[in-house]
């Protein structure tokens, strides 16, 4: 038995199921992207998301931020000093705006608009964009009702820009990787899945003026939000669908307030199950109250189970599954009762450089990789790599989890709207 | 009645405690301030490979790096402490840190000398103009944990004054401080100075304490404490070390609790001041406890600050 194969004997027998984390190659080069050529964008509403998104634009190079738009002056005005360098010196050229249709009107150099308001108020602002001809990136999920996830799908398929939508795992480089060792068959037969969204929050935002306390806390208004079921699962559900080629037929589920009693109704803790065609099901749990194991989807399969954390991946091999080779790289990870192997694809290299102990996530935000997609679709003239079509089944799932967690009921999803019919 | 948040951040635990408005609006406020924290740390940690301090590291030595108008406003108090210091405080230490064992690798001396020629801010070109950083050395490496704790709580500070907090207490692992107004019937926040002795009452102020201590004692071969002198290249030797322990306030403005934590480093390096320099701007009082058991102070009036 030569070195390396004793070595990965002795690591894969030390327990029953082995974790091997998943790292692209790709990722490692950790060069940020360049767009051909100079590139004025746009943000439309500067929330936290909103201030995330600029951390994340700042890095891609040749473009500039020409533009933010914000209907809260305050909001504005922070975020106008913060993205715009040193004002006093002149920095920049920043412009700020109240309204998107003046921001359209009037800044024709700016050929790609990000939008990341309320979800309640997407629409309009991406079919005006879209009717400028300007390219459109929109947070998941795409909207609040059926009717205008619909419009916005619609308005997409008839525009000759490029409309992305926010659903950022399928940007991510460790999701792309785990996804080829999922449709290898490394996982085998799919037994089951499960995600999580778990965080301590009130998920209330302060607002200094009082009357803007309810437009600010739009997550929290039972007329628009879809709550934790479609604002945290929208982004979850639809690695599952981007998996499997599936999306559910029907949800079930409950939630309730079980700590934030401040008179809210939107629910703070939710289950669902999200059944589909196949009889396959993803466990779906969120809460407001709890933050253990924050954030993470897993499939389990017969060969191996998946877990997925947005900026780490692992597999966990099964005793009897076949090796497969790669599994040579690997080096030991403690999970709870199993001493698993990390396996990263590049280990070597990561070796030979020292950098294996110091993580083995991604070197970018997944924020980052969505907004990166979208300004090389735009750079080189290439479809979204989210589109509008699957923001639409995403949130069409995300609508009918919202009603279900609220309700109680089964929800059937609509064959049809799921066409685009 | 006050209510109290946490989160953990920058290897440490931050606390805020807030008063004077309704629980809900507090929460709220508190909530969108450890945002800002969590922030910070996203964009300063060191431990983290998706942070922009690491994104920095890969690329501001092949060109300028554009950074948001808070790490900039970092970037040029750390300049200006670095200069007035005389290089006491240096972000630049990064590999020295490593050389030296402190972080986590035996020591190992002539890596230290080798390290001491990457090491100097004057590496750093800072472009306020274009909003730019870059480096001049693709071996330099940046370690701001002598200055992040006070940037998180800068920022977290200006976040709860926006939201209309006006009796707030905030701090980074007990050691960076800021205070927004005072307690309910109070002239301030006292905070208690452990091995400094006596107490300090703060009223919208930052202040930083910086000791001496014994390093880790698992490192037998490390040095005995956890703090580079930048301008010598090696440890601070705690035995014959100018401070023991110093503390170090500033009057509020947007940078007060990043400038009170530099210039904590500063001290705890340089021992203080000359005699009779009344100190940089905005700096309102510091102490500095020797080795000798001595105490030295900061500029007059200073003892308004301490009791």
């Amino acid at each position: 038995m030569t070195e390396l194969n004793r070595r990965a004997f002795l690591a894969s027998s030390a327990s029953a199921v082995t974790g091997l984390a998943i790292l692209p190659e790709l990722a490692i080069a950790a060069r940020p992207y360049r767009a051909a050529e100079p590139l004025n964008v746009a943000l439309v509403g500067v929330g936290r998301q909103g201030r995330a998104i600029l951390a994340e634009l700042a890095k891609i190079e040749n473009v500039k931020l020409a533009a933010l738009c914000d209907s809260d002056p305050q909001r504005l005005e922070a975020g106008l000093r913060r993205a715009g360098g040193d004002a006093a010196a002149g920095a920049t050229s920043l412009a700020g705006f109240a309204d998107h249709r003046e921001l359209l009107d009037r800044r024709k150099d700016i050929t790609a608009i990000i939008v990341a308001t309320p979800t309640h108020l997407h629409r309009q602002i991406v079919l005006d964009a879209l009717q400028a001809g300007k390219h459109v990136y929109c947070e998941a999920p795409m909207a609040s009702t059926i009717d205008d996830a619909k419009s916005i799908a619609a308005a997409a398929r008839a525009s000759k820009t490029v409309m992305a939508v926010g659903l950022e795992a399928r940007s991510n480089p460790v999701y792309q990787l785990a996804r080829t060792f999922f449709r290898s068959d490394s996982v085998r037969d799919l037994i089951s899945m499960r995600a999580q969204h778990h965080q301590k929050t009130s998920w209330r935002v302060p607002a200094s003026d009082p009357a803007r306390e309810k437009a600010f806390n739009w997550r929290l208004d039972p007329a628009v939000s879809l709550g934790l079921a479609g604002e945290w699962g929208v982004q979850q559900f639809d690695v599952f669908h981007w998996y499997r080629d599936q999306y559910p037929v029907a949800v079930r589920g409950h939630g309730g307030v079980r700590f934030h009693k401040d008179g809210r109704e939107i629910a703070d803790t939710v289950q669902l199950a999200l059944e589909f065609a196949d009889g396959a099901q993803l466990d779906y749990s969120a809460t407001l109250a709890n933050s253990y194991d924050g954030r993470y989807e897993v499939l389990n399969g017969s060969n191996a189970a998946i877990k997925l954390a947005w900026s780490h991946g692992w597999m966990f091999k099964e005793a009897d599954a076949p090796t497969q080779g790669w599994e040579v790289y690997a080096n030991r990870q403690q999970f709870h009762n199993d001493q698993g192997i990390t396996l990263i694809a590049d280990a070597t290299k990561l070796a030979s450089q020292g950098k294996l102990k110091e993580g083995v996530g991604l070197p970018y935000p997944p924020t980052y990789y969505a907004i990166a997609d979208f300004i090389k679709s735009v750079s080189e003239s290439k479809p979204a790599v989210a589109s509008a079509d699957a923001g639409l089944r995403a949130t069409v799932v995300g609508i009918a989890a919202s009603q279900a967690a609220r309700s109680g009921a089964t929800v059937k999803i609509d064959p049809a709207v799921m066409k685009g019919a | 009645m006050p209510i109290t948040l946490a989160v953990m951040a920058m290897a440490t635990r931050f606390e805020l405690v807030l008063d004077g408005l309704a629980e809900p609006t507090l929460r709220a406020a508190g909530e969108e301030a450890i945002a800002e924290i969590e922030m910070a740390d996203q964009r300063l940690s060191l431990f983290r490979r998706d942070s922009l301090l690491a994104h920095l590291q890969r690329t501001a030595h092949l060109g300028p790096v554009r950074l948001d108008a808070d790490v900039l406003g970092l970037f040029a108090v750390a300049k200006a402490v670095h200069g007035a210091s005389g290089g006491a405080f240096d972000p630049t230490i990064g590999p020295l840190m490593r050389a030296w064992g402190l972080r986590g690798e035996p020591a190992d001396e002539s890596a230290a000398r080798a390290a001491q020629a990457c090491v100097g801010f004057d590496h750093v070109i800072i472009d306020p103009a274009a909003g730019t950083v870059r480096f001049t050395r693709p071996d330099l490496e940046l370690d701001l944990g002598g200055i992040a704790k006070g940037f998180a709580l800068d920022l977290a500070t200006r976040s709860l004054r926006t939201h209309g907090v006006r009796s707030a207490l905030l701090h980074g692992g007990t050691s960076s401080i800021s205070a927004i107004g005072a307690p309910p019937n109070a002239p301030g926040w006292k905070i208690g100075l452990g091995d400094l002795g006596g107490s300090i009452t703060l009223n919208s102020a930052s202040m930083s304490v910086s000791a001496s201590r014994r390093w880790r004692a698992e490192h037998a071969d490390s040095p005995p404490i956890h703090i580079i002198d930048p301008r010598a290249g090696r440890p601070v030797d705690a035995r014959t070390a100018a401070s023991r322990a110093c503390v170090v306030v500033a009057h509020h403005d947007p940078w007060s609790a990043t400038r009170a934590e530099a210039w904590s480093t500063a001290f705890i390096v340089s021992g203080g001041l000359p005699p009779g320099d009344t100190g940089p701007e905005g700096l309102a009082a510091w102490r500095v406890a020797t080795n000798s058991g001595s105490a030295r102070s900061g500029p007059p009036g200073e003892s308004l600050f301490f009791r």
